[in-house]
């Protein structure tokens, strides 16, 4: 079936007005003539504005600006993927596929880090892949995150009356573990078992932008029925992951998830909802004395459950919150890799590294992992998810009990 | 109960909830200066904003009424018909509020121009003067006695969505001469790179420090015999200080004329009156579409939005500012004519064929439709008052803003009438 939102825009021109590329690329025709406007001349002939299209960061301020509701970014990411210039070449392949590096680098995790960090591999993927030489790559951990929960975690979720699922996410599994561990010890002590889904595949977000729809749509037909399987909560620790999930699957691929939909949440949004009805109750210590500067990342502006981000944070006794203006960082998953991106993404990113810098805050929070390579290799502050900062600050021993675990 | 709201009935009971003091439906301009008012009073608010609001095509001016020669404000309300929302304010009222609007932009450090009693001219990117009652401070505004003689009219090269010679032909009607020019600066030339989309925001974000001045030079240099200069509204997106020091590099007194959208002027106020009403502590949640609520006994207490889906806002007082028909506070469907969240009174008449007419400057039946309201500005669901929801701005019926003149003046003035009776004033 056509899709027909795009007939919604009534060319008001206010997405372009707020697109963070336009703003920094003259040459950049925009949101609207890239996604509405385009759409109906690709009817004709899907070659219109085929240039134009890699431009976009899939952001998604566009549509949260747009009055019509007019998905434009799910237009011009669907445009790409129909696109017949728009192929993945050898480094395409390599940043979008995370599963499989993933695979590949943890056995390793010492040597790779170490290699990815020399000045010379990275000259040899600027000047062989057009890897940008500026990029720190995140480094990979020395187990995953799925080998550890088997090891050490898994045996001890049955006993908890509360279960629910953990949609990890590649980063959090592959590279930064802290992250999940501290999911699980959060939701733990809270008296909720994790669990994790049948299969898991990653959600597929860096293969949608970079040309690779039919593997993403593999992958997002097992993340479905693992999801359809579980029949209970699947929570995440990553927005975009979430916003995959919840968003591309329908509109980009066309994977319907209409009946799971609800029950794939980010895990603050569940922690919150549950601490307001009393079914969760939070116990914090109270040495946490920290200025926290909070980041909205794209996606958790479009998603729009920032909100329960912040008012968690803002129960830790001490913290001094500091909800900076939402603006993008620039870096849009691997878009910020590719050498030809790297000035327009610093470009970008400037702003917030400035109220960054204003806030003077002692960390910054978000829980976007890109935006938090971004930040960190373009501010020096050290960036947090959400999640480890409740764990961190959280009274193991006085959550258990205030929530009946034994 | 309503119905929709008893259709979900049970399930409802189970929602998490959020609590705020007041919701506001709508991140328009009546939303944002609603929200302001009841923060700056303590209270906790929440404005939920489905996208850019009209704020984007601003003239970057508030009409409050149109005026007759020599008649005061006072003497144009009394003449307005029953159904207009002014109606529903005391004159003497209406008065104070118009001090509050142009304290609380202050505030907000949006500088404006603005007469209490009476109105001033403005000039429309068609060079005709219209009344208006607040200016922003660098857009051209008028005694009518007062014109310049003759006019340098500034354009950029290659900026389409400002036309000065239909600036100038306008102008001339009212017996001011001018004179026309181009000019531009390097950061100008490589905002051009895309002809088609060389917008007013492109121009405002290279328009600053080092590239202005030597505009305002390029400027000086075609002054002539002209006493005034007029250039199109493309300076400062976040703060007035970009225009401000601009026009005073010019040689001649200058001011700014609204281009075609987006517009520079009207993205700033909106933009600063957002980052007021954040430092105030308001909740502003972008993108996200209020889409069902929950009205028992005659109170609305809840509401849902898409984005939130299980999860509930509660409040004490709700406040419709979600704007006409391009914004949706109202929808337009072929038989009938509704408020999207609750499915609130409307005031409309007759079918489709009658609400619009084909001549379009002639009166539009359409732009008088809106929800019905009590004395207090509280709207209805299914003849019944509920007696802590209201509406503010261009969602309320009988304005006809353009046939009356008040279009963002009417936003202005009834939002903080709304905020007035939440806060009990």
């Amino acid at each position: 079936m056509q899709d027909k939102n795009f007939q919604e825009c009534v060319k008001c021109t206010v997405c372009t007005a707020y697109c963070p590329m336009a703003a920094v690329n003259p040459s950049y025709i925009g949101p609207k003539q890239a996604g509405p406007d385009g759409e109906r001349y690709r009817l004709k002939d899907k070659a219109f504005y085929d240039y134009a299209l890699k431009y976009c960061l899939n952001c998604k301020r566009c549509e949260t600006a747009c009055p019509s509701g007019v998905r434009i970014g799910d237009i011009i990411a669907k445009a790409k993927l129909e696109s017949e210039s728009f192929k993945p070449g050898l480094r395409e392949m390599i940043l979008a596929n995370t599963d499989l590096m993933g695979s590949l680098a943890v056995p390793f995790s010492p040597i790779v880090n170490k290699a990815l960090g020399l000045d010379i591999s990275k000259k040899a993927m600027d000047g062989i892949l057009g890897i940008d030489h500026r990029r720190t790559f995140p480094s990979y951990a020395s187990e995953t995150f799925v080998h550890w929960y088997r090891r050490k975690a898994a045996r001890t979720q049955k006993k908890f009356e509360r279960q629910i699922y953990y949609f990890h996410g590649c980063y959090a599994n592959y590279n930064f573990t802290k992250l999940s561990k501290d999911f699980v010890r959060l939701m733990n002590a809270c008296g909720y078992g994790v669990r994790l889904l049948d299969k898991e595949k990653c959600c597929g977000v860096a293969l949608i932008s970079n040309g690779m729809g039919k593997q993403a749509a593999r992958q997002g037909k097992i993340n479905l029925a693992s999801i359809r399987k579980a029949g209970a909560p699947v929570l995440t620790t990553s927005t975009t992951c979430t916003m995959t999930l919840r968003d591309e699957y329908p509109h980009v691929l066309g994977l319907d998830n209409a009946d799971v939909r609800e029950n794939i949440q980010l895990a603050l949004k569940f922690i919150y909802e549950k601490v307001e009805s009393g079914e969760i109750k939070l116990a914090f210590r109270d040495d946490c004395r920290k200025r926290i500067a909070y980041h909205t990342s794209c996606h958790m502006e479009r998603l729009g459950w920032w909100i329960y981000a912040t008012r968690l944070l803002e129960m830790i006794p001490g913290v001094d919150l500091r909800i900076l203006e939402s603006s993008c960082c620039g870096i849009s998953g691997t878009y910020g890799f590719k050498k030809e991106n790297y000035e327009y993404s610093q470009a970008i990113g400037k702003k917030l590294f400035d109220n960054i810098r204003d806030a003077a805050a002692d960390i910054v929070a978000t829980e976007c992992e890109t935006c938090k390579w971004q930040i960190e290799m373009s501010t020096g502050f050290e960036v947090q998810n959400p999640i480890c900062i409740l764990a961190d600050a959280l009274d193991v021993e006085a959550t258990r009990a205030l929530n009946g675990v034994r | 109960m309503h119905q929709k709201a008893g259709k979900n009935g049970p399930s409802f009971k189970e929602d998490a909830t959020m609590r705020f003091d007041d919701i506001i439906i709508g991140g328009g301009l009546s939303g944002l200066l609603c929200g302001i008012s009841l923060a700056e009073s303590g209270r906790k608010c929440l404005i939920v904003s489905q996208g850019q609001s009209t704020l984007n095509f601003s003239s970057g001016a508030l009409d409050f009424l149109k005026t007759k020669e020599g008649e005061s404000f006072e003497e144009a309300l009394e003449r307005l018909p029953q159904e207009h929302p002014y109606k529903k304010i005391a004159p003497e009222k209406c008065f104070l509020l118009r001090a509050e609007v142009a304290g609380l932009l202050d505030r907000a450090g949006i500088g404006t121009f603005s007469d209490i009693r009476r109105n001033h001219w403005r000039i429309t990117p068609l060079g005709v003067l219209s009344q208006t009652w607040l200016s922003l401070e660098e857009m051209a505004h008028f005694d009518k006695e007062a014109l310049p003689e003759k006019v340098l009219i500034v354009n950029i090269s290659g900026f389409l969505d400002f036309s000065p010679s239909l600036l100038a032909s306008g102008l001339a009607e009212q017996g001011v001469r001018s004179e026309i020019c181009e000019v531009s600066v390097r950061e100008t030339d490589t905002a051009r790179a895309n002809s088609s989309e060389f917008r007013s925001v492109n121009l405002a974000r290279v328009l600053d420090g080092y590239a202005a001045s030597r505009l305002a030079e390029a400027v000086n240099g075609k002054i002539g015999d002209c006493d005034f200069i007029l250039l199109p509204a493309v300076f400062g997106l976040e703060s007035d200080t970009a225009a401000v020091r601009f026009l005073q590099m010019l040689d001649k007194p200058a001011a700014l004329v609204p281009t075609m959208n987006p517009s520079v002027p009207g993205i700033r106020l909106q933009y600063l009156l957002k980052k007021r009403f954040k430092e105030l502590g308001g909740t502003f949640l972008a993108g996200d579409t209020a889409c069902d609520g929950i009205v028992e006994e005659g109170k609305m207490t809840a509401l849902r939005t898409r984005a939130q889906g299980n999860s509930l806002f509660e409040a004490e007082n709700f406040v419709f500012a979600g704007g006409s028909f391009f914004s949706e506070g109202l929808i337009a469907g072929k038989d009938e004519i509704y408020e999207p969240v609750l499915g609130l009174d409307v005031d409309y008449s007759g079918s489709h064929g009658d609400w619009f007419s084909p001549d379009v400057f002639e009166e539009q039946p359409y732009m008088s439709f809106g929800l019905r309201t009590d004395a207090d500005f509280r709207v209805s669901l299914k003849g019944r008052t509920l007696e802590n929801a209201y509406a503010a701005g261009q969602i309320l019926s009988g304005a006809a803003p353009f046939r009356n003149g008040c279009l963002g003046g009417l936003s202005a003035i009834t939002a903080l009438r709304v905020a007035s009776m939440i806060k009990n004033e």
